[in-house]
Order: C-alpha cells, then structure tokens, then sequence
C-alpha cells in the first residue's frame, strides 16, 4: 500500500512539473495570433480575430471590426512578440499562426531569420502560409475580404481553397524551411498583390542565395506550374489555323528524369496535361481531330512557357524547380565535387516533351 | 460468543430434540413463535387415534389453505392409519418429510409448513404447503428489446427454473442448490449445462457461494458483491440480467447462470467486459444492424468518456490543437462568461446527475416530463443566464447519451467515474492526463479476470477466433465455434449450422 502510494504521488509530482500543460492558460485568457506580417523596416503586426466572434454573430460583425491589429518596430521575433505581448490585454497566443506575410524588399536571410525564430519558437507549427507582399505587409493583413468572414482569415483561405486557382502556389513554412535549408533549390514564396474583392497572385519570388528576392514575370510563373506539375485548374487560349480556343481546367503532372553532371543539371521532363474546351471559334464544328489539334497547340503552348522557366531559372543562376537538389540526391558521387552554393546555380539542360488532352464537352449542334 | 453462535443459539437449544407430548409442543410452538396472529394451532379427533388429539400447526399468509383442506386435513379425518404410515396412505400433498429436532421444526413452520404433531409419534410430519404470493411474468424493464422473446423473471425461484427449464426440455439442464443466510433462511441455484459447462468454472462457484456466510435474505446485487473477482473494482465482474433468452444463451455459451430466491434479476458468469455489451436485440436482427449497432456503441462509449476531457483539455491547456476556426469561435462563446470550461461542465454534470436521479424516483409519467422539461429549462436557462457556453450544453448532452448506449446499467456507473477522473486529470494536464488515465483504465482492464477469465478477451489476451462475436456480429452461418471464455466443453457451436440447399435453390447461393 505504501509503495502505491509513492508510486501515485511520484505521478502526481510528474505531472505537475510537466510544463507546457499545467501552466497554460485558458481559452479566455488568449489572445490567438492569425497572422504576422513584417517589413523590411522591421515594422511587425499581429493580427487578432474579433474577441467576440460567436456562431451567432459571424455574419453581423462588420467587416472592420472582424479583426484587429497590433504594430511593433522589434528587430528580432521574440523581442516583436515581447512587444506585442505588452499590448495585449490577454496571453499572445501563437500556436494558431496560419499566415506569415513577408516584404518583397527583404533578403532571402531577412526571410530566413524570421522563419527560423518562429520555427525555434516550438509551440507553433510549422503549416503556416508564407507568401510576399509588394507594398507594405501592413496594408494586405488588415485588408478585409466580402467574401470570407470571420472566423476565416481571407489571405490564408485562398491558399487553403485547393484546386480553386490556376495552380497551387502556396507554400506552407516547412516547406521553405526545407528549400532554404537544402542545397540544389531555390526557396520560392507567392507574391501576393492586393485587389479589391481579395488577393492575387500573379507571381512568384524566387530568393538566391544571398541578396533580394527575383520575381518571375507572369509567362515564367506559367512555365514553373507546368514544369512541377502544380497546374490544377488552368486556362489557355491557343490558335490552331488561325483560329482561337480557349482551354479550361487544365491539370497536369510532371515526371522528370535527371542526370549530374560537373557542369550542369540535365533532365527531361514528361508533362501530361489534360483540359476541356470551353470556346471555340464561331461556325467550327467540334471533331476528334479538331481536339487532338488543340491539344497539340496546348501541349506546345506549355512547352513554350515551360521553356521560358527553365531559360529563365539559368539566367538567374536559380533553381526554383530543385532539379539540382534531386539531381544530387540520385548522383551522390558526383554531388560531392560541387560545393553546395554552385550546385543552385548550375545550368539546366532540359528536354521537355507536353502531351496535352483536350475534351470537348456539352451539347454540339 | 460471536454473533453467529448467538443467533445458532436461538434456533438449536441443548432440548433439540422433540420430545412426543401435544401439550408441551404446543408451549414450546407458543414460547418459540411468540404471539403472532398469523400462527394457527388446530386440533382434530381422527378416526385413527380414537380419544385423542393431533396438533396442526401452520402460518396462514404463506400456506395453500386449499391444500392443507383437501389434501391433509380432509384425509386424516378419514383415515385409520397409524400415524407413522401417513406419508404413505394419507396424506396426499407431494412433500412430506419427518422432523424430529426442533430446530428442523420451527424452520419448516417458518417456511410455510405444515407441522403435524400425533401423540404417539417420536417425529414430527411435516408438509409442504407453502404457496407464497408472487406476480406473473412481465416483460423486461431495463433490458428492452424491438424483436425477440419478451420474458422477465420473476421473483419466486422455482418459477424461475422453470421458466429456464422451458427453454430446454434437456436433462442436461441441472440446478445445483444452496442454501445461507441465518436470520432469513433463502436458497440460490447454479443452472449449468452438463457436459458443456465447465467443470472447474462449477466447482469455482459452488465453493465461493457455500463459503457466503450472511444473514438476511440476499439479492442479486449482495451475492455477486460477494462472489466475485475484484470484489472493490468499479468494473463489474459478473453480470445481471431480467431477461430469460440472456440467461439460457449464457447457458448456451458454457457460462453459469445463479438464480436467486427473491430477486428477479439472475447471474452469469463468467462476465468479462465485451459480456455487457451483448444485448439481446444483437441476436434478433440482422448481422449487418448488429455490427452497426455495435460501432454506435463504441462510437457512443468514446463519446461519454472522452468528450468532456477532450473539451476541458484543449479549450483549458491544450488550446493549439484546435483549427484555428473553431478555436475562435469557442473563444468567442465564452467571451464575458464568469467561469473556466472545468467550473462549467461540473456545474453541467451535477444538473444531468440530479435530473437523472429525479427521473428515476419518479413516477414515470412525471419523471418523463421533469426530464425532457428540466433539460430544456434549465439548458435554455443557464446559457441565458451566462452560466455556461452552449457549446458545453451539447458536449455534457452528448455526454449523457452516450452513457446510455451502454446496454448494461451497472457498466455505466463505472463508464461515469472514468469520465470524471478523466475530466480532471484533463483539466491539470491537459491530453497528457487523458493519456495517462486511459494508460490506467487498459491496465487495469488488463489485468483483471473474472472467474479465471481475462476480463479483457478478446482483446488482451488477443483470441481471433472469438472476435466473429465482438465489434461485429458474423452472419449464423459462419458460427463455427463458441466464445472460448468460458471454456466450454466441447467448444464446437453447433458443427455445420447451415442447412445444405435444395438443389433448385443452390444457385441462389454465392
């Protein structure tokens, strides 16, 4: 009986000096942080939802009082939270982090700096968005959306939305951890442009090595989708005898092939995509030979961009697509006589081969 | 000098033995059973003792009044029969045994006898005219079932044998009697299969019923208490039951089942966990609904257990498991409340606990309605009130349903306990003390048997071959073997079960 009880209260002692659990604080007590934005000037803000967010009053909150904001100028995260902390009249509760919005002016270590704070942080997993802003990251958290209410943060519905854009641009804090951290890839992050009704993005921006990030021009970004098999809900207009057709929901997948060399990185790339035809020039009548030409005109169409990335990728002596990085994973041997810095910036010497569907769909006359 | 001898004391004295004179025996009948009204001394002149008196004694109440006319009284004012050949030419009623100590008497007479005391005669007759009062057979009220037999037992034991004797009509059926309790004399009776029960799993409950030394009449309740493995447990070991196809399947699977004088509800044993929650419905319709039925059980079990601790737990400690959604909309719901989650739902499981306890007390015609009226009200009430959020009203609401999916009522005691020791373990440390009950509770489950039977089978110690009957009940047809805990003998269910077709029918078959 005397050893049971050690035994129970050895437990109990166990379970109080167990940190982490007994000392928390309750729901009421919190103050849960959506979103973090930080500029280039080391200006932060912290996104609050509304305290008094209920079921019941989800649709009649106005729009600017769904959240709230608070700013500090801190160097470092923890010296930020600290800050913000002595704002806020409850605990600053960061495990429910679903947004990092980074300023497009900050350096690939700026972004990396503040990615690893947070991820050193422990508590907050690391399944945030990360994506980047042009203007100030200020200006996009506190903007609201029509359409996404309380208690969904609108910059992190529209990447949590899959398969309701052209492509899965999102990308989630392990994975630029695991970019910025493996040599052979460039870290890639959205940027993000604000529009009335919510945000776009029409671009992507690719971080070298040292320095500031470089944004892909529009028919780059195009060309990288297709190349990693990211296309989910596409659309292209092509020409076939001179006439237009407009292909919709493409998807495609991508499998590639790699070989190292001492110089540069070669892969052959197999795209298969599949569309539907959503208009067709007036008075053509749809065929099967008509759709097996459109989709030769689509599958040129992206070879054509996807060209452009990779032209694009050596220009800048980046890698977005990691082809080096799994290059060097197949090769081991040959990866070890290229120093991890040279290995992001070898030359890509791709053969791209796009088979592309296209599907005709409802009532022909 | 112990309780037990004082009390032996009184029924046997050093003049135990009866000594042949009417007069004194009608003293010492008059000294023993005191003054009680319902004690009838009758004397009849018979034809076969000429000049002299015999003594009647009998209780009214608890004697067939018809048959002490008809079948003793109206002989023995016909017959010329020696007293000591009565039995065998006079008196017609079935059971007629001789009694020669006064312990023996006074405890026949108690137990509705007839005593029969003729001068000349060195015994005592005595006649059992007992016919107590007792009701018909009803339907089972807390066992209920949509399809199926609808036979409760009753509370009279040899009604009760034959209600399971009608089940069988094998003499294989036997009942093994035993009789205790000093004060208030009552007999139980161990039905078993022979040649299926097990012979070990008998012995076992022979011995521990005969070492039950008590002295009122004892209940279903007292003798499983006293019986059992793990007599100070909160999980039962043994099983009761109201329904008779329950108790002749137990049968059926080698288990015991103890019928008790006195209370409508039998035993089975052995009763490890997965025992409670076979019902009877799960043997009247489809295997298909049944396994359903099932998964809704355990669905509904996790629910009751684990839904307040997990509430508690991750809107007290561990709020970063939550979706950030829900997160802020449950923060939002108890915005301005007065009180933590942890003061809320034990505030929420006291109401639900006096409800249930004034349903029960009740009549049933107002406990329906102090129900469904109380959980309204008050639900509606004190979320009006902002006493406690909404979202706890539906977790201690499911939480209370869910306890009544356990089929069996004794188990959900037990399932209530582990809910609120996990509660508080889930208010200290969050899911981490949900983790270390739930390590506890398996252990515990674990090591527990009941009457040499992991109470835990099949699961732990891991027995394939019983799980056609555990989380899903198989199709008859595939009914090879009984469930091994019992360890009946044989084991083989009822060799091939299913019925070779009709040629013409045998392409129907997959």
């Amino acid at each position: 009986m005397k050893r049971r009880m050690s035994w129970l209260v050895s437990l109990c002692l166990l379970c109080v000096s167990l940190t982490g659990c007994w000392d928390q604080r309750n729901i009421a007590q919190r103050a849960v942080v959506l979103a973090v934005g930080v500029s280039s000037h080391h200006e932060w803000t912290f996104v609050f939802p509304n305290v008094a967010t209920s079921v019941t009053n989800l649709t009649s909150i106005q729009p600017s009082t769904q959240y709230y904001a608070l700013s500090a100028h801190a160097q470092s995260w923890p010296e930020a939270v600290l800050k913000i902390q002595r704002e806020a009249p409850h605990q600053v509760s960061l495990g429910d982090l679903e947004f990092l919005l980074v300023s497009h002016r900050m350096t690939t270590a700026d972004v990396t700096q503040v990615v690893d704070a947070i991820m050193m942080d422990g508590g907050i997993p690391a399944s945030f968005w990360i994506a980047s802003s042009n203007l100030s990251p200020q200006t996009l958290l506190v903007q609201t959306s029509p359409q996404v209410v309380v208690p969904t943060f609108y910059l992190s519905a529209y990447f949590n939305c899959s398969g309701c854009h052209p492509a899965a641009a999102g990308v989630r804090a392990w994975d630029w951890w695991v970019r910025d951290k493996t040599p052979g890839v460039s870290p890639i992050l959205p940027l993000m442009t604000p529009a009335p009704n919510g945000p776009l993005v029409h671009h992507l921006d690719v971080y070298p090595a040292q320095g500031q990030p470089l944004s892909m021009p529009t028919p780059v970004t195009q060309g990288y989708m297709y190349l990693t098999g990211r296309v989910v809900n596409g659309s292209l207009s092509v020409q076939v005898k001179g006439a237009p057709y407009a292909v919709s929901r493409i998807r495609d997948s991508a499998d590639v092939s790699l070989h190292l060399t001492q110089t540069a990185v070669q892969a052959t790339v197999h795209i298969r995509a599949q569309g539907t035809l959503a208009e067709d020039p007036p008075g053509f009548s749809l065929t099967r030979a008509t759709e097996v030409r459109v989709g030769t005109a689509l599958a040129i169409a992206m070879a054509q961009r996807s060209a452009r990335a990779i032209a694009w990728a050596n220009k800048t002596h980046t890698d977005p697509f990691g082809y080096a990085k799994k290059a060097a994973w197949l090769d081991p041997s040959v990866a070890t006589e290229i120093s991890p810095d040279a290995l992001t910036s070898l030359p890509i010497h791709a053969t791209i081969d796009v088979h592309a569907t296209v599907q005709g769909e409802g009532v022909a006359e | 000098m112990n309780a037990t001898r004082i009390i032996d004391s009184m029924l046997k004295t050093s003049d135990d033995d009866y000594v042949e004179d009417i007069a004194m025996a009608h003293r010492r009948l008059n000294s023993a059973m005191g003054p009680s009204p319902d004690i009838v001394y009758r004397y009849l002149a018979i034809p076969a003792l000429p000049g002299e008196m015999i003594l009647l004694a009998y209780i009214t109440g608890i004697t067939d009044s018809q048959v002490v006319d008809s079948d003793v009284v109206s002989p023995l004012l016909t017959t010329s029969s020696p007293p000591d050949q009565w039995s065998d030419r006079t008196l017609i009623s079935g059971h007629i045994t001789k009694r020669d100590h006064w312990s023996t008497i006074l405890q026949d007479l108690a137990s509705g006898h007839l005593m029969i005391f003729a001068p000349g005669l060195s015994f005592v007759w005595s006649v059992d005219t007992a016919k107590f009062p007792k009701r018909a057979v009803g339907r089972p009220q807390t066992e209920l079932s949509v399809r199926g037999p609808q036979e409760a037992f009753t509370e009279d034991l040899y009604t009760q044998m034959s209600q399971i004797r009608r089940n069988f009509f094998d003499p294989r059926l036997q009942f093994h009697e035993v009789t205790f309790g000093r004060l208030q004399q009552s007999s139980v009776m161990i039905a078993v299969i022979d040649g299926l029960t097990n012979p070990a799993l008998i012995a076992v409950v022979k011995e521990r019923l005969q070492s039950i030394h008590i002295d009122g009449r004892p209940n279903a309740s007292l003798i499983g208490g006293l019986i059992r493995d793990h007599p100070r447990s909160i999980f039962p070991t043994i099983r009761c039951t109201e329904r008779v196809d329950v108790a002749c399947k137990a049968l059926l699977a080698g288990r015991i089942v103890i019928c008790i004088e006195g209370d409508p509800f039998v035993l089975t044993a052995p009763a490890p966990l997965i025992e409670f929650y076979r019902t009877a419905m799960d043997y009247t319709d489809g295997w298909y609904d049944t396994s359903f039925i099932r998964l809704i059980r355990l669905l509904g079990w996790a629910m009751g257990v684990y839904l307040p601790a997990l509430y508690i737990a991750l809107t007290e400690v561990n709020t970063n498991f939550l979706p950030p959604d829900l997160l802020i909309v449950t923060a939002g719901s108890h915005a301005g409340l007065p009180f933590p989650p942890l003061v809320e739902a034990i505030l929420m499981i006291f109401v639900i606990e006096v409800l249930r306890e004034a349903a029960l007390r009740l009549p049933k015609v107002l406990s329906t309605t102090i129900g469904t009226v109380g959980g309204i009200v008050v639900g509606t009430a004190v979320i009006k009130a902002g006493l406690v959020s909404p979202q706890m009203i539906v977790v201690i609401t499911l939480t209370a349903l869910s306890f009544y999916s356990v089929p069996v009522y004794e188990l959900t005691g037990a399932w209530r306990l582990i809910d609120f020791l996990m509660l508080m373990s889930a208010a200290i440390v969050g899911l981490y003390g949900i983790v270390l009950v739930t390590m506890w509770m398996v252990g515990t489950l674990i090591s527990m048997n009941s009457f040499g039977v992991p109470y835990f089978e099949p699961f732990a110690p891991f027995r394939v071959r019983d799980w056609t009957d555990v989380l899903w009940r198989v199709p008859w047809d595939l009914f090879r073997h009984r469930a091994s805990a019992a360890r009946p003998t044989p084991a083989r269910w009822m060799g091939r079960p299913t019925s070779s077709p009709p040629p013409n029918l045998r392409k129907m078959r997959p």
